[in-house]
């Protein structure tokens, strides 16, 4: 008995106190309530969603974006890199500032930036993090020639190399640290040169941030931010109508009205960094099963089915839009809004195609996995009706995670694109759909070969410095691809918020959430 | 109580927990490549591969299984593939949280499930009886989940007076407690109510009341001691039945627990802490299961009786 009392003493004295974990500070705790985590916060292998949201906070890019004045981030800034310049085709140097400091207190040195680029950490043979990459094709090497300078030569003339840094890739780390603990170590415990320090990681929970004081940047307008796991929407939602959170992620499509009608509460939606698709599988392998999609009038024949504009303003209204492929205003210099699919929606011709086909009735498996990018679920459950009305033998094969998904056999296969790159969209046509790419590639779940001519022009357009003669072979390579048809490209990906009236935050056409000097403040 | 019977019941939970190791080591490595969970979907394959080796897992499955299991008798339970640590580093923080919300949850479950239960048997047939009876149906057919989320909608969205996640201090505690130990409240109730109405039908309890014997002293001597024993049956099964509670309800009210980080790392297939989550909760039912048994012989010394001599 005397244990009981104990009991409800501690939850009666809980609930009197409310459990309230503000300080008495100038500047607010916040409290941020998330879907999940990510296993990690290293700024290449954590590159994920639930990554990106947070690691603006940690982590400074070597160049920066001007997001206050262009939501879409287009125009370069200076960062902890304040100059930089091309020496020749194939050389840049960067000039880093000398007033940065990491979170350890250690000062940024050139070291530390080449060492963030190096073969050592991400492009040679043995890479501390080799899924890095795919951002750094053509690097021919690394290195610092002063305290100040970094020096980095391609193999191919780049004339968009410093766009890269804006990516997780240009995010500074400290390179002794960094080899001390290891990149899995580093994922858990990191340090960087941004506005807010870690100290508090565990991904079943929460990610806890305080202010970094000595930030080069200005000083960080918050206390401290908690990046917490609330699973369920209904837990995110009644967290912020209580005053629990401060901001929360996800929102589904049919409760935005239910979330808008909390007058403290304001609803955020943004076009985000990627683009959301079913790929196709093209390849005939008889050692799994029938392939049918390997028919590229099938393929055409389930493009044509699609009204992907009405799909996409039935799950979305206007906070995004159906793109031609590869045709993305996120890269404008390749952006043209009177470019048209080759393949339209048109019902008559889909069953033109399909007649043309060599489909008997035979499944069309559709990997999926559950949840994995907004309203997708929905959107899916849609195309597969739409299929089955044309007469294809559809069945969703809808599983709760990726490695259940990602292999053979099946027919379509859920994939997100990014085209966060350069400032081009090779990552997106070459880096997805190259000779290298994990579609032509993975032996679990490749899913096309890309063709000769693909490759040549691909080739081509990589070493091409003349940016007009780079859109033409651009242009070639998309045209190659439609023909091809190796995905159906749905929308560009969306982001949303819900954030308390108590807070003015400039939020940005991506997933990161930026509370760095100049983006929140307290009403 | 027999060293031969300590020993046999020592080699069941052996028993158990290798052969619940091995099952999920098998399954795990049997739903998809843990790489594909680790690495981007546009990482090509040669990154795969290298990722592949780094962590052991272009080895046979027989030799990863061997060397698991010899990790295992020294202590070593694996390295998580997500923080590069020992799976135990990552496991033992969140024991202590998950012991706490169960625990308080079997407690509210005991001092609510058995009094409950004793009232409706003394009360039989009478609105109390039906109260009560009518609460543990509630409490034993309502989905946990859906409890939690109604608790939620009520006291954080209308009332705005309990946290809806997370830990911010006691009061976090109290709608996840509620939400597991009321349907095993509910349990406890039912099970008391029957064994309660067997006992108070029994000869011995009319003798003592015809001896003059008092209620209170006849509940708290008699018939208190006759039902332990089917509820300490209960009780041993109410501890699988928790720590699968536990994973919905540190999912529902984002509790920092064992629950949440196995559900975590099923996603992210981080093997050796999936492994080691496994282990621990075939440990502790295994562990509950004995005590059960060693329990039984101490409330009624019959049934160890029987068991020397060979019956039921």
């Amino acid at each position: 008995m005397k244990t009981l009392l104990t009991t409800f003493a501690v939850i009666a004295t809980g609930l009197i106190g409310g459990g309230a974990i503000a300080q008495e500070t100038d500047r607010p705790d916040f409290v941020i309530a998330v879907n999940g985590l990510y296993r990690s916060l290293e700024p290449i292998d954590g590159n994920s969603t639930n990554s990106l949201r947070i690691m603006s906070n940690i982590y400074d890019p070597i160049v920066g974006r001007n997001w206050l004045d262009d939501p879409e981030g287009g125009e370069l800034a200076p960062s902890v890199v304040d100059e930089w310049e091309q020496v020749d085709d194939m050389t840049w140097r960067f000039t880093i500032r000398e007033d940065v400091k990491f979170h350890n207190g250690e000062t940024m040195t050139a070291e530390d930036v080449a060492f963030t680029l190096s073969e050592e950490r991400i492009w040679g043979e043995n890479a501390l993090v080799p899924t890095g990459t795919r951002y750094t094709t053509s690097f021919a090497s690394v290195e610092a020639i002063d305290d100040t300078t970094v020096e980095v030569r391609t193999s191919v003339a780049d004339p968009n190399l410093p766009y890269r840094f804006v990516t997780p890739l240009g995010f500074v780390v400290p390179r002794d640290y960094y080899l001390e603990v290891g990149p899995e170590g580093f994922g858990q415990k990191p340090i960087g040169t941004g506005p807010y320090r870690v100290v508090e990681f565990d991904q079943s929970s929460h990610v806890k941030l305080e202010a970094f004081d000595e930030y080069w940047g200005g000083t960080p307008p918050l206390e401290t931010i908690e990046f917490r796991v609330v699973p369920e929407f209904s837990g995110r939602l009644a967290g912020m109508v209580s005053g629990q959170y401060d901001v929360m992620v996800n929102t589904p499509v049919d409760e935005i009205e239910t979330v808008q009608s909390y007058e403290d509460l304001t609803y955020i939606s943004r076009p985000a960094d990627g683009y959301i698709m079913l790929a196709y599988n093209t390849l005939d392998l008889p050692e799994f099963a029938p392939t049918p999609t390997a028919d590229v009038n099938l393929r055409y024949a389930m493009t044509a089915a699609i009204d992907r504009d009405a799909l996409v303003q039935a799950l979305w209204g206007e906070a995004t839009f159906a793109p031609a492929p590869f045709n993305f205003p996120d890269t404008p210099a390749y952006y043209d809004p009177d470019v048209r699919p080759l393949i339209e929606y048109d019902l008559d011709a889909a069953r033109e195609y399909l007649a043309q086909s060599d489909y008997d009735g035979e499944e069309v498996v559709i990997n999926v996995v559950r949840g994995a990018y907004a309203n997708f679920d929905l959107a899916v459950e849609f195309v597969a009706e739409q299929w089955r009305n044309l007469g294809i033998n559809v069945r969703l094969n809808i599983v709760d995670s990726w490695p259940l998904a990602l292999k053979h056999p099946f027919g379509l296969l859920n994939m997100s694109m990014s085209v966060v790159f350069d400032g081009t969209p090779t990552r997106a046509i070459w880096g997805f759909w190259g000779p290298d790419s994990a579609r032509a590639t993975r032996a679990d779940d490749r899913s096309w070969t890309p063709p000769a001519d693909f490759v040549e022009i691909g080739e081509q357009y990589l070493a091409e410095p003349d940016p007009e003669e780079k859109v033409k072979l651009f242009r070639e390579m998309v045209a190659i691809w439609e023909r091809e048809q190796p995905a159906l490209m749905l929308w560009r990906n969306v982001v949303n918020w819900v954030v308390s009236n108590d807070y003015e935050w400039t939020t940005v056409n991506s997933d990161a959430m930026m509370f760095g000097p100049g983006f929140i403040t307290a009403d | 109580m027999s060293f031969s019977f300590l020993l046999g019941k020592l080699l069941r939970f052996v028993l158990t927990v290798w052969a619940a190791t091995t099952l999920v080591f098998i399954l795990l490595r049997m739903t998809g490549d843990p790489v594909a969970a680790m690495v981007p979907s546009d990482a090509p394959q040669v990154v795969i591969d290298q990722y592949r080796e780094r962590f052991g897992l272009g080895e046979p499955l027989f030799i990863q299984y061997l060397s698991y299991l010899r990790g295992i008798l020294a202590g070593d339970f694996g390295i998580s593939f997500r923080t590069g640590g020992s799976a135990w580093d990552m496991v033992a923080p969140r024991i202590g949280p998950t012991l706490m919300l169960t625990g308080l949850s079997l407690l509210l479950a005991l001092v609510v499930g058995i009094p409950a239960g004793m009232f409706a048997a003394v009360h039989r047939g009478k609105l109390l009886d039906r109260f009560v009876m009518g609460f543990s149906v509630f409490g034993f057919a309502m989905p946990n989940f859906f409890l939690g989320i109604l608790l939620i909608l009520l006291f954080t969205l209308s009332l705005r007076v309990l946290p809806a996640g997370g830990f911010d201090g006691p009061s976090s505690l109290i709608m996840p407690v509620i939400t597991m130990g009321m349907a095993t409240a509910g349990s406890y109730a039912r099970m008391t109510r029957s064994a309660v109405l067997e006992v108070l039908s029994s000869p011995f309890m009319r003798t003592a009341k015809a001896n003059g014997v008092p209620p209170l002293r006849r509940m708290t001597h008699h018939v208190a001691r006759a039902v332990l024993v089917p509820l300490v049956t209960l009780a041993g099964f109410s501890v699988g039945s928790m720590i699968a509670g536990a994973v919905v309800i540190e999912t529902v009210f984002a509790w920092p627990g064992v629950g949440r980080l196995l559900v975590t790392s099923v996603t992210d297939r981080d093997l050796a802490v999936v492994q080691l989550v496994v282990i621990l909760a075939a440990a502790t039912m295994a562990l509950s299961n004995m005590l059960v048994d060693l329990l039984y012989g101490w409330l009624d010394p019959r049934i160890g009786t029987s068991r020397r001599s060979g019956g039921a």
